[in-house]
């Protein structure tokens, strides 16, 4: 048979239904719209939780001397020429790279007039932290004006407890190349602010140089390098293990493993829901297709009797369903674009500010839509479509001119 | 409404004429078999995957809390005022023992600890002679009262726990930072309350690892005495630290404690304000969670407007003719609103059936994390006890099926609405 004209009969069997079918439009098009928005708040979260492990002074690839890990200390130390940089391997693009950093991050005991604290020292070149959280935090006085500046930036939180503020100076006590407690007296350059206080009581800043000193060592305990695309994390870390024998290449993944296994996760809860949702429409689109089949059982005998092969009374079910799958996908996905638009710039989640913080979300969430997970969405639809359509189509072959006649 | 089509001559015909509605309506449902159950079997999987969902989350939620309360914080905390806000040496509870035997006694405590707590920094020489020093949270705790309210001891992977007085219990990170084994000699040096000295030679008695980072890199234990003794604390302690009987019944001790309290001038904390990321973080899944749960209803509820307009509008000539022989529009559609009931109460009880028995075998014996759960797990640095257990609370139960009972109602109504405007001489003619 015409495929044109089965077309147009199932068009027009539709529109016999109006009502009936308008609600299954409706179905259809909240089931996609409400995955398309919902898949895009779980994706923003995947993409932060990704984004706030690499800023976290890890990078996308950051290379680590073997033990640090377990023994984190300037014992666990390793050195890199001064004109080393990531792009002059073979087979990494300038283009790829977008910064990197070395630091020394050592634990020390800092102590105020009233107060004692365990920290992180961290010496860094101020320069080169664009690529971490560092580069972007507000800081409440002065910042470091490089990598020989001797004063500290303290988290506001720390400086709180421990009753000190920008301008004053605190006691630093921490372990030296030889195993040997140093003491050393540092002014405060200013007091910065991270979105949760865990940072901010984790790490004091210094320039890479002051800590060197204080340490007596001119070498780094970490690099850090930072991607302009996460795509080109598998083809870096392979030449840069190559590269950096006898060191521990790591990626943020390894270093963070909570943010990884949400980062993770986020796919099997994708599919997960994606699934039952359209579980629950599939019970509405077989129940309306076998009705639409069975009222129009006198008429598909007819058809039958008059010579219509069984396989065009199938193709007619099938098309029918394929129809109002991709009309109810095209107004969900309207839908959800109308939806997706006034949230797109971000949903403020600061009530739930301690608990972001904690699996590395961004108190303000920003819903991401991707392509994938259109196409994704817009797949699985039509083969729901086509499933559902099984047993009515199934249904409607059965139908004998005899039986239908006898209606 | 009943007497519409029976003569409404005494109470007993009236009696019979609802019975005779039941029946019909139930009849009714039957003419279309096909629908009923695809209907029913919408409404089912829509109860039984929310019920599944909720009450696992139910289940891991408490799971997930009463773990980091015996790892920290307990389920109810007594402090000084000032404690929870600046947690500095000074703002101390005078008469720890006698304060913890009070609360002890209470009907709803099952176990009470005092601690006394400061920041200290702790010192090892290892073989070759060098120093190493690491900044920890030092907690001084009553080893037997302690058992009760955490899990440190059950934790060990060395040694025992703060069997003498000499005695530290560290961290595995503490451990691996100072090179520790048990036996080694620590020096913990810290500033006592009233700004001397404080320090303490004493030996590694014994290794926990909680599997919290956060907890085995920053906690060294020793007993109570030794540590009120060392930084000048007297009898003074800084928290007490209770277990109701299960996380539910936290906001009753916690009342009872306050009202035992009273006009001490002390502070009680529940577990939400002790652990805000915990709290929130339940708070969060659960919303989330919702949101998806309220989209899956929604979609069902579709589901069966649309089967029942499609009954209604089959069934043009059936209501013509009960119209004409008398019946009123709010009869029939007081009849339809019974046919939509008995259809929800068939997939609820399928939907609550189906899920029934694998939660309450979840509830009873629980699955075990093995294989990739326990990766999960392990990979989020949180403890997950050995044996996740599903709860099956009267909210998880009763919430999906309530709510579509309403949906299937509201449904029926909208689909019966064009009863209101039929004329039976019109419905009548209509083709079948």
């Amino acid at each position: 048979m015409n495929p044109m004209l089965l077309f147009q009969l199932s068009w027009r069997n539709l529109w016999r239904r109006r009502r009936r079918n308008g609600l299954l439009l409706a179905a259809i098009s909240f089931a996609v719209a409400g995955v398309v928005v919902l898949n895009s708040f779980i994706r923003g979260l995947q993409v932060q939780t990704m984004q706030t492990a690499v800023n976290n002074m890890n990078g996308h690839v950051k290379v680590l001397a073997p033990g640090y890990l377990d023994d984190p200390g300037i014992a666990k130390s390793f050195d890199l020429a001064k004109e080393w940089r990531p792009d002059a391997l073979e087979g990494i693009e300038a283009e790829m790279v977008a910064g990197w950093a070395s630091r020394v991050r050592v634990p020390a005991v800092v102590m105020s007039e009233r107060e004692t604290r365990g920290v992180q020292l961290v010496g860094i070149d101020p320069a080169a932290e664009a690529i971490s959280f560092i580069g972007d935090m507000a800081v409440e006085g002065e910042r470091l004006s490089g990598p020989e500046d001797r004063r500290l930036l303290v988290g506001r939180a720390l400086a709180g407890q421990l009753e000190t503020a920008a301008g004053r100076r605190i006691v630093l006590i921490t372990q030296g190349a030889d195993g040997r407690n140093r003491e050393a007296g540092y002014r405060i350059a200013g007091l910065y602010d991270t979105e949760g206080e865990g940072l901010e009581k984790a790490f004091l800043f210094t320039g890479i140089a002051n800590v060197q000193n204080l340490l007596d060592a001119s070498v780094i305990t970490e690099l850090s390098v930072r991607l302009t695309e996460d795509r080109h994390s598998p083809s870096v870390l392979s030449r840069m293990i190559d590269a950096l024998t006898g060191l521990d290449v790591l990626t943020w993944q390894d270093l963070e493993p909570t943010a990884a296994a949400m980062y993770e996760f986020v796919d099997l809860a994708i599919a997960m829901w994606f699934l039952i949702v359209m579980g629950a429409l599939a019970f509405g689109l077989i129940n309306t297709l076998v009705t639409a089949v069975m009222e129009r059982t006198r008429e598909l005998g007819m058809l039958r009797a008059v010579g219509m092969r069984p396989r065009a009374v199938v193709v007619q079910v099938v098309v029918e369903s394929m129809l109002i799958m991709v009309l109810g996908i095209v107004i969900g996905l309207a839908l959800g674009m109308l939806l997706y638009l006034p949230m797109a710039s971000g949903i403020d989640l600061s009530a739930f500010a301690a608990a972001t913080e904690e699996f590395g979300f961004s108190a303000l969430m920003v819903p991401k839509l991707e392509a994938g997970d259109i196409w994704l969405v817009v797949s699985l639809a039509i083969v729901i479509g086509l499933l559902a359509s099984v047993y009515p189509a199934w249904r409607s072959v059965k139908i004998t001119p005899l039986e239908a006649m006898r209606r | 409404m009943a007497e519409a089509i029976l003569p409404a001559t005494s109470a007993p015909a009236q009696k019979g004429g609802r019975g005779l509605f039941a029946v019909i309506a139930w009849r009714n449902l039957w003419r279309n078999p096909r629908r009923t159950w695809l209907t029913a079997g919408g409404i089912a999987f829509g109860i039984a995957i929310v019920v599944f969902i909720m009450s696992f989350q139910a289940g891991v939620y408490d799971a997930m809390i009463d773990l980091a309360s015996r790892f920290g914080s307990g389920h109810v905390q007594v402090q000084h005022p000032g404690y929870f806000d600046d947690p500095r040496i000074r703002n101390t509870m005078p008469g720890g023992t006698e304060l913890t035997r009070r609360l002890a006694a209470l009907p709803e405590v099952a176990a009470a600890a005092p601690r006394a707590e400061a920041f200290a920094l702790v010192s090892a020489t290892g073989e070759s002679g060098e120093e190493r020093s690491f900044g920890a949270q030092v907690i001084g705790v009553e080893p037997a009262l302690e058992a009760g309210v955490s899990s440190f001891a059950k934790s060990l992977v060395a040694g025992d726990y703060l069997a003498t007085a000499d005695d530290v219990a560290v961290g595995a990170g503490v451990a691996r930072n100072l090179n520790l084994a048990v036996g080694d000699e620590v020096v913990v040096l810290g500033t006592g309350r009233e700004g001397s000295v404080a320090a303490l030679a004493l030996n590694v008695g014994g290794i926990f690892e909680t599997g919290i980072p956060n907890v085995d890199r920053a906690i060294v234990m020793m007993q109570l005495a030794v540590m009120q003794d060392g930084f000048d604390l007297g009898g003074d302690v800084h928290r007490v630290v209770l277990r109701a009987t299960s996380i539910p019944a936290a906001p009753a001790l916690a009342a009872a404690v306050r009202e035992e309290l009273a006009g001490a001038g002390l502070a009680t904390l529940e577990w939400p304000e002790l652990m805000p990321d915990m709290e929130q973080s339940v708070r969060l899944d659960t919303l989330m969670g919702d949101v998806m749960f309220g989209v899956l209803l929604i979609l069902v509820t579709f589901t069966i407007v649309n089967a029942l307009v499609m009954t209604v509008f089959e069934r043009t000539r059936e209501f013509g003719m009960l119209l004409a022989i008398g019946m009123r529009p709010a009869g029939v559609m007081a009849m339809l609103q019974l046919e939509a009931l008995a259809m929800w109460a068939l997939g609820a009880a399928i939907g609550v059936g189906v899920v029934l028995a694998p939660v309450l075998y979840l509830q009873a014996f629980g699955f075990s994390l093995d294989g990739v759960a326990v990766e999960l797990a392990d990979s989020m640095n949180f403890p997950l006890p050995e044996r996740l257990y599903a709860a099956l609370d009267a909210r998880a139960l009763s919430l999906s099926p309530a709510v579509l009972g309403v949906a299937t109602l509201a449904a029926a109504f909208f689909a019966s609405l064009r009863l209101r405007s039929m004329r039976p001489v019109d419905a009548l003619r209509e083709d079948e």
